[in-house]
């Protein structure tokens, strides 16, 4: 409502910025007024970002046409400056290939990145009601015991829905992943969602066939994607066909949905009721509030105001919970994918990425402007010529900065050549996942844009300095060829750049090298997981018992999730006996079997682990000493504990382990035995035989569960890859990095040879008068070399500050050491070494009767 | 213009073209092809200046020439020529 008192509301700055450029005088305040009445009424009856989102598909629409009509009627004199360009590229090959090569890689490196970012930016955008979706999160406050988690109890969505008109809709959402779908001989391990039939109102998945209305209350009812039932059905019709999940339950198809796109968080081909949870998964009942396991998300109502909700909900809990200290939080769907709750996150690395792509784009514009300015004197007649016929300082500057757009554009096709080869690899490089579009033709126009912008700043300077020569200085040839010192700052900033790039890459594989060493507090190495199912878990015991039988096993455990990755529950706040109610403590759960500390060669702190030989242990609890510390109690051992529904006692404090991955510290832990949550057994096994070993595992399994394929993973291998995030994002930004260190040795080898060439006389002249080789080369190498050394001193410093911000992502850091600096160092000042050897080199060995004849 | 008579201003042709073909266009991509018009005689401009009332605006307005009705009439009956005898089509689509 208070949009429409709001009275003066105009277009964004920017945008009216280029409209007013680009709209032709005459006509500019009349046509200025029509965008800004539409702009308005847009703004007024649909939101600022549908308007936001009118006004730039106005521009990119108006661009081509405008400017069209602008240069018209100059059509003449633009066609002059193509071709004094390409006259210009054709007599100086060289300098033309260094500064198109140069442009053209570092466009390219730019927009492979942003082909990148707009990727990881893409997630979840595709939803039309995406900016009105938000996931339910809880936050503990505290300084000891600070969390998120996204994990919300389950019956949070009916209850919130009704309680707060704001929320449109709600819907529970859970997923496994691997799990057995049959159809009649058709069988694939396939991952599921389970949802509320809200969750199509919420999201769009659209339906090919079925009604979105209530279309998951039946328990018995399931969606899937295009492609699944043609994987299923082939050309049948798949409604109300059925669907066998798990070997024990079935299910009437009851929809269709469109494939959707991939890069969404709910890119599930088969979703079914979440009641069904329950039953299919063994969970925990679904009413009960102290379960904190599933995603919530809702849907505002499209006026709704963020901040007023955000107040609401926060205290929610309150109401649940006698002693509460767990505030609810919304979290932007859009978020979800580039943000970790409680910050950092891989948004990170798309800033970071962000910032290099522009960096190599400046490094290439650098390299086009030295080499411009110190070529001046080239074409200092021509300017001098046209000045002389009547063109003024406007027209040259018109020139050249055509000239230079011409030079981007041409680099641009190149470019794209090399986009066109690397955007394959690059997606399988940074592992966009399956099906989706690495290149979408509707990023044309920005790629044109940043064309653009890449001719205009890089010929700005060459322009401006051009078109300030006098004519008649010129003619006589009293030019000097621009300011050198201007053109060392360039140089200087250059190598700042590639400097401190180069740290940042080295220090960063230090990094993940570090985390790779750090002791995990338990033995990853020769442990097998393999998933099993509901109906596995009665025969647990005769299992395990046939597996021991084979010498290369040496024990079997059952537990609820891989060893080192984030557990899948967390409990609301606990309560002990004596305990203090006022701070809550929340602790995370791994469901476990007697054999866990052996399978990892866990050590206790006090106390003793779970035991076949005490009755009890199904209601007791082993806690980590994080635990313990956070509860801030003496002897913890015998202590009475309430986790959830689950009451006993405290029988033992294991040491700290990393349960969770190396980004975080070692926080809170229970571990509780209770087979319903089991998903995987986990056997040690031995060092030699393993394919052996591996083959019995799988001959015992197949006897136990005859129907379900069997699989494992080593759970090294799998912890290696959560990791993969910097690993990929190291990896991209070496060859990124490498480029900006090659595009910068490129810009400096076309200096280097335009000095050489015009110290030729000079040089013979020394050589006459008796200079030696290496002293003619030491002093051409040594103003180069000095730049290089200034580029470092300032270079380290800024990479020291930002490696340090970077290392605040990671709960184990590798030390800053000096030595990442002075091989950076040594790095630079050795390939610049090498680049301007070779056009010293040149000109020392030249016969200096030549070099005094040249002219 | 034949459909808007005298009130015939761009957005009034842009939405005019909207519920006609279904599809909005640009401003911009509107204003462009008036402005040749214009240019090459076809249609005649007249801008009226804001009254100076506050939130007034200028509006220009376009206006066929004799020149265009020409040229339209003479397109039309190219047109019907070429459809001569395949009417039935049009008519079924």
């Amino acid at each position: 409502m208070n949009r429409l008192n709001r009275t003066p509301v105009s277009i964004p700055l920017l945008a009216s910025a280029i409209l007013r450029i680009l709209l032709p005088q005459i006509d500019r305040e009349y046509l200025w007024g029509c965008y800004e009445k539409e702009y308005r009424e847009i703004y007024t009856h649909q939101g600022k970002k549908r308007a936001r989102k009118w006004i730039s598909r106005q521009l990119f629409a108006a661009l081509p046409v405008l400017i069209k009509m602008k240069i018209s009627g100059e059509s003449i004199m633009i066609r002059n400056y193509v071709i004094t360009t390409f006259r210009n590229i054709a007599r100086h090959k060289g300098y033309a290939f260094i500064n198109i090569a140069g442009l053209a890689v570092g466009m390219a490196c730019c927009l492979l990145i942003f082909l990148w970012v707009n990727h990881e930016w893409s997630y979840d955008q595709y939803h039309i009601n995406t900016e009105d979706i938000y996931r339910i999160v809880c936050h503990w406050p505290g300084d000891e015991g600070e969390g998120w988690t996204w994990r919300t109890p389950p019956p949070l969505a009916t209850a919130l829905k009704e309680k707060y008109p704001e929320i449109q809709q709600s819907s529970r959402f859970y997923w496994r992943n691997g799990l057995l779908v049959e159809q009649g001989e058709r069988r694939f391990r396939e991952n599921i969602g389970f949802a509320d039939s809200s969750l199509f109102r919420i999201f769009t998945l659209p339906l090919m066939k079925g009604n979105a209305d209530g279309i998951l209350d039946d328990p018995k009812s399931a969606v899937i994607s295009a492609t699944t039932a043609q994987k299923y059905f082939g050309s049948e019709d798949p409604i109300g066909q059925t669907l066998v999940v798990d070997e024990r339950m079935s299910f009437q198809v009851t929809g269709i949905m469109e494939d959707i796109p991939s890069n969404t968080l709910l890119h599930y081909p088969v979703i079914i009721p979440f009641s069904q949870l329950e039953e299919l998964a063994q969970m925990g009942a679904l009413d009960n509030w102290g379960d904190f396991g599933y995603n919530t998300f809702i849907l505002l109502q499209e006026n709704a105001d963020l901040g007023t909700v955000q107040d609401k909900v926060r205290p929610f809990m309150d109401e649940v919970f006698r002693e509460n200290n767990v505030a609810l939080e919304l979290q932007p769907l859009t978020r979800i994918h580039l943000y970790t709750l409680g910050g950092g996150g891989p948004i990170v690395y798309v800033w970071i990425f962000s910032a290099v792509a522009v960096f190599i784009l400046i490094i290439a514009c650098i390299n086009f402007m030295n080499l411009a300015t110190a070529r001046s004197a080239t074409r200092a007649r021509e300017i001098g010529m046209r000045k002389v016929v009547g063109a003024n300082r406007w027209r040259i500057i018109q020139q050249f900065l055509s000239e230079s757009v011409l030079m981007a554009l041409v680099s641009l096709v190149f470019a794209l050549v090399l986009v066109g080869l690397l955007a394959r690899p690059l997606a399988r490089l940074a592992e966009f996942p399956e099906g989706s579009r690495v290149f979408d033709p509707g990023i044309l126009p920005v790629f044109l844009l940043i064309a653009v912008i890449t001719g205009l700043l890089s010929g700005s300077y060459p322009a401006l300095f051009l078109s300030s020569f006098q004519p008649t200085a010129v003619l006589k040839g009293r030019q000097k060829s621009g300011s050198a010192l201007f053109r060392r700052i360039l140089v200087v900033f250059q190598f700042t750049v590639s400097i401190f790039l180069l740290v940042g890459m080295i220090f960063m594989s230090r990094q993940i090298s570090h985390m790779g060493r750090q002791p995990l507090g338990f033995s990853k190495e020769h442990v097998v997981y393999v998933p099993i199912n509901d109906s596995l878990k009665d025969k647990l015991d005769p299992m395990r018992q046939e597996m021991l039988r084979n010498p290369g096993i040496s024990s079997v455990t059952a537990v609820s999730n891989y060893m080192g990755q984030s557990p899948m529950w967390s409990t609301g706040s606990i309560e002990w006996e004596g305990g203090d109610s006022t701070h809550g403590v929340s602790l995370s759960m791994i469901y476990v079997d007697q054999e866990l500390s052996d399978t990892f060669n866990l050590e206790m702190a006090a106390g003793r682990f779970f035991s076949k030989d005490f009755d009890t242990d199904a209601d007791n609890f082993v806690l980590n000493e994080a635990a313990i510390r956070a509860m801030g109690v003496e002897s913890p051992i015998g202590l009475r504990l309430k986790v959830a529904d689950q009451q006993g006692h405290i029988i033992g404090v294991v040491k700290d382990f990393n349960f969770r991955s190396l980004h975080s510290d070692i926080s809170p832990l229970v571990l509780i035995m209770n087979p319903r949550y089991y998903r995987y057994m986990a056997v040690r096994i031995g060092a030699s035989n393993v394919p052996g070993t591996l083959g019995a595992i799988e001959r015992v399994y197949k006897r136990f569960s005859p129907k379900q394929p069997f699989e494992y993973r080593f759970l090294d291998e799998v912890l290696d890859r959560s990791y993969r995030a910097e690993e990929r994002s190291r990896r991209l930004f070496q060859y990124a990095v490498l480029l900006a260190v090659f595009i910068s040795c490129l810009g400096l080898f076309g200096l280097a040879s335009f000095m050489a060439e015009r110290r030729t006389k000079e040089v013979g002249v020394r050589k006459v008068l008796g200079a030696s080789k290496s002293g003619i080369f030491l002093l051409l190498a040594r103003s180069f070399m000095l730049w290089i050394l200034v580029a470092n001193i300032i270079a380290w410093p800024a990479a020291y500050y930002f490696m340090k911000r970077w290392l605040q992502n990671f709960a184990y850091r590798a030390s800053i050491t000096l030595d990442v600096f002075i091989i950076a160092g040594f790095i630079t000042i050795g390939l610049a070494l090498l680049t301007v050897s070779w056009q010293s080199l040149k000109i020392t060995r030249t016969d200096p009767v030549k070099a005094l004849r040249w002219e | 213009m034949l459909h808007l008579k005298d009130q015939a201003y761009l957005l009034a042709i842009r939405n005019h073209l909207k519920s006609i073909t279904g599809r909005e266009q640009a401003i911009a991509t509107i204003y462009v092809p008036l402005e040749r018009l214009n240019r090459l005689g076809y249609l005649k401009s007249t801008l009226i200046k804001p009254e100076p009332k506050v939130g007034g605006r200028s509006v220009k307005y376009y206006r066929l020439t004799e020149a265009g009705i020409e040229v339209l009439t003479e397109m039309k009956r190219i047109q019907d020529r070429l459809w001569l005898g395949f009417e039935g089509i049009a008519s079924n689509k």
